[in-house]
């Protein structure tokens, strides 16, 4: 027993400092990762709404029904009060995610006060094919966003003119990442009541302001 | 036993060209074929496996005396991840984005047969200087293959190289003609594997005219 411990004791006595040491690294590096991530969420809200000067970051409860047990399932969510200089409400930036083609998509999609139009979105994450999927985060791609609604089901089509206000062009080669998008976008927002609770803050935030 | 072993600078010149981890030990291949669509990618990872080898070979070479045969590669993988982890984490805070695109590639350095080879075959053996010489010239070695790789791949596929180091929004400088189109391919996993294949073949190739040279004469 005490050979087997003899034979062991290094590897034991290096985890054990190794241990400390990771611990130690993780206490001093933890906070600058956590503000890493806030700051490129808070970044994307701002660039998502045009006008956009200062994003503040409200927490809403969602209730969504769930299909299998018939039951109520609340949710928080961490979405962004876009205001421009003067302070006046310019748009919500909320954070959606889905599968992709490869892994899951991560965005943030910009949308109007009222929550009915789309303004812009960012992906924050993505592992889509180089140089064809990641193409949805090209300026291209993104352009065709602005203004589309937010209450019917996005689709990603051939066609170049004539789309409608629930139509945007897919990239070349990218069927699948652009769909992925719109339907992330869709999902988000549309099935979990989001839009109306946005709206209803919207509401509300003028209501307090006196505006 | 230890005369019989190369010393410091054998051991880093070694690594540098004539035992080459990619070229000529054919080591290391996962990121080698990962992460070189684009020359910072490469740079990033070849940097973050230099501080890892560097870091587990010292640590190995000081603790050689007190290693148990049939438990060396445990205290091996125990030093190499505990660097590594240090590395990721590092990563996240300093270069966000290129944690992110580097993504999982960076916790597999774990794994990466170049180090524990060079625990395994120098510093499990050696002192510490020579086993800081071998992993710096090793690490040069993985860089310079890197490196050399992700310069066709990168040019190949868009056309430019220092993608997201320079040029207006990080697109890089521009070294073939607009009207190049852009050979996706050579950004995706065959075009790793066709510039891996055609580089390794080139190399081969040089040392086996050397070696003819040197028995002509």
């Amino acid at each position: 027993m005490i050979g087997y411990v003899r034979q062991a004791s290094l590897v034991l006595i290096l985890s054990l400092v190794i241990g400390v040491t990771l611990a130690a690294v993780n206490d001093k590096l933890a906070p600058r990762i956590k503000a890493n991530e806030l700051q490129a969420r808070e970044d994307a809200a701002l660039e998502v709404v045009p006008g956009a000067a200062k994003a503040e970051q409200v927490s809403l409860k969602l209730t969504s029904i769930d299909s299998k047990p018939k039951q109520p399932i609340t949710s928080e969510i961490d979405v962004y009060r876009v205001v421009d200089e003067n302070g006046k409400q310019v748009g919500w930036a909320v954070p959606a995610q889905g599968p992709g083609y490869a892994d899951t998509i991560k965005l943030t999609v910009g949308l109007t006060p009222d929550a009915k139009r789309i303004t812009d979105f960012k992906v924050i994450y993505n592992q889509e094919t180089p140089g064809l999927g990641n193409k949805i985060t090209g300026k291209a791609f993104r352009s065709h966003f602005a203004g589309k609604t937010t209450a019917k089901e996005l689709l990603a089509v051939k066609q170049t003119t004539d789309l409608g206000e629930d139509e945007v062009q897919a990239i070349t080669g990218a069927t699948i990442s652009s769909q992925a998008v719109c339907d992330i976008i869709y999902k988000q927002l549309a099935q979990t009541g989001l839009t109306e609770k946005l709206a209803a803050a919207s509401r509300e935030g003028i209501d307090e302001n006196g505006k | 036993m230890a005369s019989e072993l190369p010393g410091g600078l054998q051991r880093f010149i070694n690594g540098i060209l004539p035992e080459n981890p990619v070229y000529r030990q054919v080591l290391a291949m996962c990121p080698t074929l990962a992460v070189t669509n684009t020359i910072a990618g490469a740079v990033t990872m070849a940097g973050a496996t230099a501080f890892v080898l560097i870091c587990a070979n010292v640590v190995t070479a000081a603790l050689r005396r007190l290693l148990q045969p049939h438990l060396r590669i445990l205290v091996f993988t125990v030093t190499i991840s505990a660097f590594v982890t240090i590395a990721d984490r590092m990563l996240a805070a300093f270069m966000p984005a290129m944690s992110q695109k580097l993504g999982p590639y960076v916790p597999l350095i774990i794994v990466n047969c170049m180090i524990i080879c060079r625990c395994e075959v120098c510093a499990s053996k050696q002192g510490v200087a020579v086993a800081a010489a071998d992993a710096l010239g090793q690490s040069l070695g993985f860089l310079a293959a890197l490196l050399s790789i992700s310069i066709v791949r990168e040019i190949l596929a868009f056309g430019s190289i220092f993608q997201g180091w320079a040029g207006a929004n990080g697109e890089g400088l521009r070294v073939l003609p607009k009207s190049f189109p852009n050979w996706n391919l050579m950004a995706l996993p065959p075009g790793a594997f066709f510039t891996l294949g055609i580089l390794l073949g080139l190399a081969n190739w040089c040392v086996a005219a050397r070696e003819k040279r040197k028995t002509a004469s």
